[in-house]
């Protein structure tokens, strides 16, 4: 027995990231941890590779209770991590990455050394990388062997990989497959973080689900299939709010053909279409292409291939023009970024980007105790809470900004709204809010497009759900025919599902 | 306009403005020109000269009589009106520190224009100093927006450009034939100078008005135009910016331009204003001491009023002490460094949040909401 | 122009050359190692002038020209380390905290100056002379320009090779490129990045402290106000175009050098072929011309400037 986690658990605030988690892990053992976003596998790595401590519970180390502090107490003891996102210097070479990582002071750097103790490791587990150029040159796919090859310089006994499958090609998956097979043959032990299924099935000897911060269940992976897996992952399927629309969908106001991008988010031959009278929703793990397939229907980026057309004429990416701005409302997923400029006024975030603005605007000057006014109104009518237009946005509470975004776009009557996880980090009350705001845009005969990481939210809101996996849309269905064990298949990569 | 029914639970302030913030950014910047004056007055005592007399001569100096409070308001003009470039500047995110080199740019062409035909009067004199303020501030703007270089290195290479450039002018081509060797231009005609207006016995510069009215114009175009809005969301995020369809680079441009003909405005109210003729000595670092202006003022153009008004009164005070108490006129210098030094650690991300949690920790949590119920009622 | 030809081609003007070289390549130097570690010093010319003021101050004292060598190094280091806190400890902007530091040292030492030296400011102190080569310094053209100069070049020159050697072949280089690259990195691994950071600043410190001692001792031999006259900025301009590297700061620094030297024959000569102020401008236009080529190359360290809070 390597590793033996009992009863851990993590709080974050009033929310309980991990509830008691068991997890055990032996030798030549590779134990799949799977679980939607924002179910606790994160954390529970974080506790166990000592960058959070526990509010409770006992880690056991072949046998012996221990306490991580820290990563460095992880690799002393031989638990190294590779996560999903390595911090790397990206214009340093592999190698140069790995003598910073060996954390030597005051010597002449030996990269020689390195160099040939990465190339020999990447022979051994046959990961073909070149560590003699800057790390940002290197594939994606490449740099992930290198980070795992990072951690096994340091010759480590147990292997936590954290959703590093998320951005690497099928053919690439099996080559790393084939390594964490050898890598099993030396005894060592494996936790592989995914919310792939059929990763869990080709590679896995157990699978350990979780749920909302929960062990739902720990199984023999030969003792279960997809169909149990994604049950468990999913749960039970939620009851829906909004009524279908009375109305059939009407006419298509937003087209995409064929969209294609380059780049470390992938888009491949997407083709879509909003009709008025529906909403549509995008499902789909983190990662999958939702990302830049957004940004490229909010005009702010180029495509290497296809078409957008809003009410029939192409949307061009770079700076959203006046026609774009006021026929889509859009609801960006980082209201930081792009949302607000938290360091302005509320009334003039009201009117950032806006049409209206010009009608308020006399010889050259706004009017600003009009579009004061109009700015309070408005913010009132959505329930922000503030006390005053004058306020800045960076003081307002995160629901309260997504409140103010929600009702800028949503003021001018577009006919179409493209939203990106309208609700995230939104309280229940705010998030109902915003959904009622969304349903009310389709029952006055708008069109609706929005992007959720959260099943719970598309199955609430969607007319039609198109799910995303690795670039493309994989699959889709009507409400009438919704079946939540399909769904996760399609959002596990299983594109028979 | 909202319709009166519906339950609003923002509030409409009958004028604008958060007064809380206004007083912080007030309290915290007082305290560094507080410091700043400590440091000096810690720095004269250390060099063991004598406080006492060399206080009462910056007073003097400054304040003690009509003539020394002309001085004051003259040597509040220049650094009043390139300051308003510095905070034209700022606010679209960019950070011009040529405000020295524009100063001469702006001198230069409104000189040449000034020499050249002096019956257009002062007016085309001021518009010919934002022009050549305007291509100087121009080009960095332009380096900045399409090629990416930083507007800190470019201003300032520019500088020494112009700097040079005005300099052989003064040396050659403009050099006045009777300077017995000085490196300036004749003095322009008298149709085109700036005289001043008496306000009891005081002489008030007419450049000083000139100033008031750069500040209210760019008062307005920051804050009340749509342009100005635009610019600052350029400069507070500039992804923010690009979302809501503001042509960024366009922006930056434009606004250093800007910022550029407002320090050449500088330049043309000191030509035909003070100085009267250009020379290679024409600006005593005005483009620096604008930058503290700019920063004390909180990039606000009324900010800088009151703030040009206080560095003017260093500036005379200063150079009337080294004249009375045989204390260097360098003083004044040191204390505009430890002024920006002391507001930058103030307004530092660690300082700021430091100073948050002290103060939460004292006043009560101040509510979000004045109606608490109406958004319990709407969710 | 056959004027302008011989003189650029005399022993003297190419001797001249890198005399005026020198300051700018070792404050180069260090402020290379700096900005590679993230932190911009546009205080650079203040660090300069301290120093240029603390050799000054040191060797009219003591009447040593080294001792006041080591004094200007002290002065330089002394003056930044409010930049250092602003920059490193608070997270605070750099750019308003170096122009601060300007203006500040710019006082201070005009101040200090007229206390100490009185209003005539005529003092003259010991010079750092010349290392003679022995029969060396005789060869041709090599011995005046390179062979025969004062003590400062050859310690900047190993000041370059050191600087480089550190950057690239020790673990302490490749800590302030990762400080400068992406210090979360750093991080990352358990380095505290704000120890990093410091070194590459006092190193920088200590190299402009020496660039103003040159200046001082090496060129002038007495302090005046203002005495470094944009050097300062004049380097952070060709760090940029030396693309981050020691060696080339060397060349930049010869190419400005050269620059200062021709404005200095031209205006002492009185050629009719150029006004001197246009020489004096050339730098400064082709350094742009550079910086519009190199900009929008990615060399520059990618957090350069910006705060790494822990």
């Amino acid at each position: 027995m390597l590793l033996d986690v009992e009863g851990l658990t993590k709080r974050y605030g009033g929310l309980v990231a991990n509830d008691a988690v068991d997890l055990v892990v032996g030798e030549g053992e590779v134990v799949a941890l799977l679980g939607e976003n924002g179910a606790g596998k994160s954390t529970l790595v974080k506790l166990v590779y000592g960058l959070a401590r526990p509010d409770a519970g006992r880690l056991r180390w072949r046998g012996e209770e221990v306490r991580i502090g820290s990563p460095r107490d992880a690799l002393a003891l031989g638990i190294g991590l590779v996560p999903q996102h390595d911090l790397m210097v990206p214009t340093m070479t592999g190698a140069e990455n790995l003598e910073l990582s060996r954390n030597l002071t005051g010597r002449l750097l030996d990269l020689e050394a390195s160099r040939a103790r990465l190339a020999e490791l990447a022979s051994e587990f046959g990961l073909d990388v070149d560590v003699d150029v800057p790390v940002e040159r290197l594939t994606v796919g490449q740099r992930q062997w290198l980070s795992l090859l990072r951690v096994l310089v340091a010759d480590v006994d147990l292997l936590f990989l954290d959703e590093i499958t998320a951005n690497l090609t099928p053919s690439e998956t099996e080559l790393l497959f084939d390594s964490l097979r050898r890598l099993r043959a030396q005894g060592r032990g494996i936790v592989l973080i995914t919310h792939r299924l059929s990763e869990v099935l080709a590679i896995a000897d157990r699978v350990v689900v979780m749920r909302q911060g929960r062990k739902v269940a720990d199984l023999a992976v030969a003792d279960t299939d997809e169909r149990e897996l994604a049950r468990l992952m999913v749960g039970r399927p939620v009851e829906r709010i909004s009524e279908r629309s009375s109305t059939p969908p009407g006419d298509v106001v937003l087209e995409a053909t064929g969209l294609g991008l380059e780049g470390e988010e992938r888009l491949e031959g997407v083709d879509l279409a909003v009709r008025r009278h529906e909403i549509v929703g995008i499902a789909g793990v983190d990662g999958n292409g939702q990302r830049p397939l957004i940004e490229a229907l909010m005009g702010l980026r180029p495509l290497d291939r296809g078409t957008v057309l809003l009410h029939g004429r192409a949307v061009v990416g770079g700076t959203p023009d006046r026609r774009l701005r006021a026929e889509m409302a859009r609801v960006p997923e980082d209201r930081h970024r792009h949302g607000l400029a938290l360091g302005m006024t509320l009334w003039e975030n009201v009117h950032l980007g806006r049409i209206e603005l010009r009608r308020l605007t006399r010889l050259g000057l706004i009017d600003d105790r009009r579009a004061r006014e109009g700015a309070g109104g408005l913010l009132g009518r959505f329930g922000v809470r503030a006390s005053s237009v004058d306020q800045q946005a960076r003081e307002l509470s995160g629901g309260n900004q997504q409140k103010v975004v929600v009702a800028r776009e949503l003021s001018d009557d577009a006919a179409l709204v493209v939203a990106m996880n309208p609700t995230r980090g939104l309280d229940i009350q705010a998030a109902a809010f915003v959904h009622e705001q969304l349903v009310a845009v389709r029952d006055r005969g708008g069109a609706v497009l929005f992007v959720s990481f959260d099943l719970e939210e598309i199955l609430l809101l969607a007319d039609r759900v198109l799910v995303m996996s690795g670039g493309r849309i994989v699959g889709g269905f009507d409400r009438a025919d919704h079946d939540p064990d399909r769904l996760a298949l399609l959002m596990g990569g299983s594109v028979h599902g | 306009m909202s319709d009166a029914s519906s339950a609003t639970t923002v509030g409409v302030p009958r004028r604008r403005g958060g007064s809380r913030r206004i007083g912080t950014a007030l309290l915290v910047n007082l305290l560094a020109v507080a410091l700043g004056l400590l440091g000096g007055i810690v720095f004269i005592a250390v060099t063991g000269l004598e406080v006492g007399p060399a206080v009462r001569a910056i007073l003097t100096g400054a304040f003690g009589s009509p003539g020394a409070l002309r001085e004051t308001l003259r040597q509040a003009v220049p650094i009043l009106i390139a300051g308003l470039g510095v905070s034209y500047g700022l606010r679209a995110g960019l950070f011009n520190i040529g405000g020295e080199g524009q100063i001469y740019a702006g001198a230069l062409v409104a000189v040449i224009v000034a020499l050249a035909v002096p019956g257009l009067g002062p007016l085309a004199a001021l518009a010919a100093g934002m022009l050549g303020g305007a291509l100087w501030g121009g080009a960095a703007g332009a380096m900045r927006a399409w090629l990416r270089m930083d507007e800190v290195i470019t201003t300032i290479l520019l500088n020494f450009i112009a700097f040079w450039g005005v300099s052989y002018a003064v040396n050659g081509p403009l050099k006045d034939p009777d300077s017995s060797g000085y490196p300036w231009t004749v003095q322009v005609d008298e149709a085109v100078r700036l005289g001043a207006l008496p306000l009891g016995p005081v002489q008030v510069p007419v450049g000083l008005l000139v100033g008031l009215v750069a500040a209210i114009a760019v008062a307005l175009v920051i804050g009340r135009t749509r342009h100005g809005m635009e610019l600052r969301l350029v400069g507070t995020s500039r992804s923010a910016a690009t979302f809501a369809g503001v042509p960024v680079r366009r922006r930056q441009f434009q606004a250093l331009a800007a910022s550029g003909a407002l320090a050449g405005l500088a330049g043309a109210v000191e030509l035909i204003g003070a100085q009267l003729r250009l020379s290679d000595f024409f600006s005593p670092s005005y483009g620096f001491t604008a930058i503290a202006v700019a920063l004390v003022g909180n990039a606000n153009p009324y900010g800088c009023i009151a703030a040009a008004l206080a560095f003017g009164a260093l500036r005379a005070g200063a150079a009337s002490m080294e004249r009375a108490a045989q204390v260097p006129v360098a003083i004044s210098l040191v204390v505009q460094g430890i002024v920006i030094i002391s507001l930058i650690l103030v307004r530092s991300p660690i300082v700021t949040r430091l100073l948050v949690e002290r103060l939460s920790r004292f006043s009560p949590r101040r509510p979000d909401a004045t109606d608490a119920t109406g958004e319990e009622g709407r969710a | 122009m056959s004027e302008l030809l011989d003189l650029v081609l005399s022993t003297t003007f190419l001797a001249g050359a890198v005399r005026m070289a020198v300051p700018l390549m070792v404050a180069g130097v260090g402020e290379v190692v700096s900005e590679r570690a993230g932190i911009l010093n546009i205080g650079l010319e203040g660090m300069m002038l301290a120093g240029a003021f603390g050799s000054v101050v040191g060797a009219s004292f003591t009447g040593s020209a080294w001792i006041g060598l080591l004094w200007g190094i002290a002065a330089a280091v002394i003056v930044v380390l409010p930049h250092g806190l602003v920059a490193i400890r608070f997270g605070g902007d750099q750019v308003v905290s170096g122009v601060a530091l300007n203006i500040t040292v710019l006082g201070i030492t005009s101040f200090l100056a007229r206390i100490l030296f009185g209003v005539d400011r005529d003092v003259q102190v010991a010079r750092l002379g010349s290392l003679s080569l022995g029969p060396l310094s005789e060869l041709p053209v090599i011995g005046p320009v390179l062979l025969s100069q004062g003590a400062v070049l050859y310690l900047g020159l190993v000041i370059a090779v050191v600087a480089w050697f550190l950057l690239d072949r020790t673990t302490w280089g490749l800590r302030w490129r990762a400080a400068g690259d992406e210090p979360r990195a750093l991080e990352a691994v358990g380095i505290p990045v704000a120890r990093v950071r410091w070194t590459a600043l006092l190193f920088c410190a200590a190299c402009a402290g020496l660039a103003g001692t040159a200046i001082a001792l090496g060129q002038v031999g007495t302090f005046v106000e203002g005495m470094t006259a944009g050097r300062g900025f004049i380097v952070l301009a060709l760090v940029i175009a030396s693309r981050w590297h020691p060696y080339g700061v060397l060349l930049m620094a010869v190419f400005f050098g050269a620059a200062d030297a021709f404005a200095l024959r031209i205006q002492t000569s009185g050629s009719e072929a150029l006004p001197y102020q246009v020489a004096l401008m050339l730098p400064y236009v082709l350094t742009l011309v550079v910086y519009a080529f190199v900009a929008r190359n990615d060399t520059t360290p990618r957090a350069l400037g910006t705060s790494h809070l822990e």
